[in-house]
């Protein structure tokens, strides 16, 4: 009886703690490319701002690449700056 | 000859623009990159797509990427082509690499486009060879642009590590546009 009151004192925290793991530091191989718009579509919300890391779980390195080719793209028109509204 | 660099410009062009018009105004600006002894690495037209807004009312461009080498100087001059070509309707330039030498850079692009060109020819077989056999109808994978970008990437080889970081530290500084600046 007295797990059940362990993992209660856990839950009430959050429903699903899950555990945020940096993409490009998970895969070697990933690079952050601003000319890949729909992978840094994963880190900004459907209007077009960037997600913050504490929500993507990024690492401070690549949250600031993937901030700077976020922004390249929107000059070049390969990502929205904002939705389009109506 | 101080420090030549690695430039990548991605600029487009107006959506109603014929193929002929389009390679025409690449040719131009080759021609400017030679004159002013810049090299060029490579020269991609990606084609026609829908931008994320409307550029000077387009709702789509032709996307061209170009690579070169050259003295931070050119850019400026590249540009200024750029801004009198009237179908560009917009432009980008990013630094990818500072201290280039240049004919190790020349000679790893050219690797990696012979190897990429094989790599596509060796699909392009194993797809007709599977065709042939009946095996399956699945259509060969077309070359694309996520391919290409690696294969740049890789051509960095031992100089990654540095040459990363490099990149990270002054890559809001190596963005030139005279159009916009970001706010941030
Ligand atoms: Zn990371």
């Amino acid at each position: 009886m007295a797990m059940r009151e362990d993992t209660h004192a856990k839950k009430r925290r959050r429903p699903f703690p899950r555990r945020k793991v940096c993409r490009f530091c998970a895969d070697k191989n990933l690079k952050v490319d601003y000319r890949d718009a729909n992978t840094l579509k994963l880190f900004t919300t459907e209007r077009g701002k960037i997600v913050p890391r504490r929500i993507s779980g990024n690492c401070a390195r690549h949250q600031r690449q993937i901030s700077v080719a976020v922004k390249r793209a929107r000059q070049i028109a390969l990502m929205p700056y904002t939705a389009t509204t109506i | 000859m101080a420090g030549v660099r690695e430039y990548e410009t991605l600029y487009i062009l107006r959506p109603d623009l014929t193929d002929e018009a389009a390679v025409q105004i690449n040719d131009r600006l080759k021609g400017v990159l030679e004159r002013d002894g810049a090299r060029l690495l490579k020269c991609n037209l990606w084609g026609k797509r829908k931008t994320a807004f409307e550029v000077k009312k387009h709702p789509k461009g032709i996307y061209v990427q170009m690579c070169y080498l050259s003295q931070p100087a050119f850019v400026g001059e590249f540009e200024r082509n750029l801004r009198m070509i009237e179908p560009v309707i917009r432009y980008q330039t990013i630094k990818l690499a500072e201290d280039v030498d240049i004919e190790k850079r020349v000679a790893e692009q050219e690797a990696t486009d012979r190897a990429q060109a094989e790599a596509e020819a060796k699909a392009r077989a194993e797809a007709e060879a599977r065709k042939a056999a009946g095996l399956s109808e699945e259509p060969p994978a077309p070359p694309s642009h996520e391919n290409d970008d690696d294969a740049d990437d890789r051509g960095y080889g031992d100089r990654r590590g540095r040459g990363r970081r490099d990149r990270d530290d002054d890559d809001l500084g190596g963005e030139r546009d005279l159009r916009h600046k970001d706010e941030e």
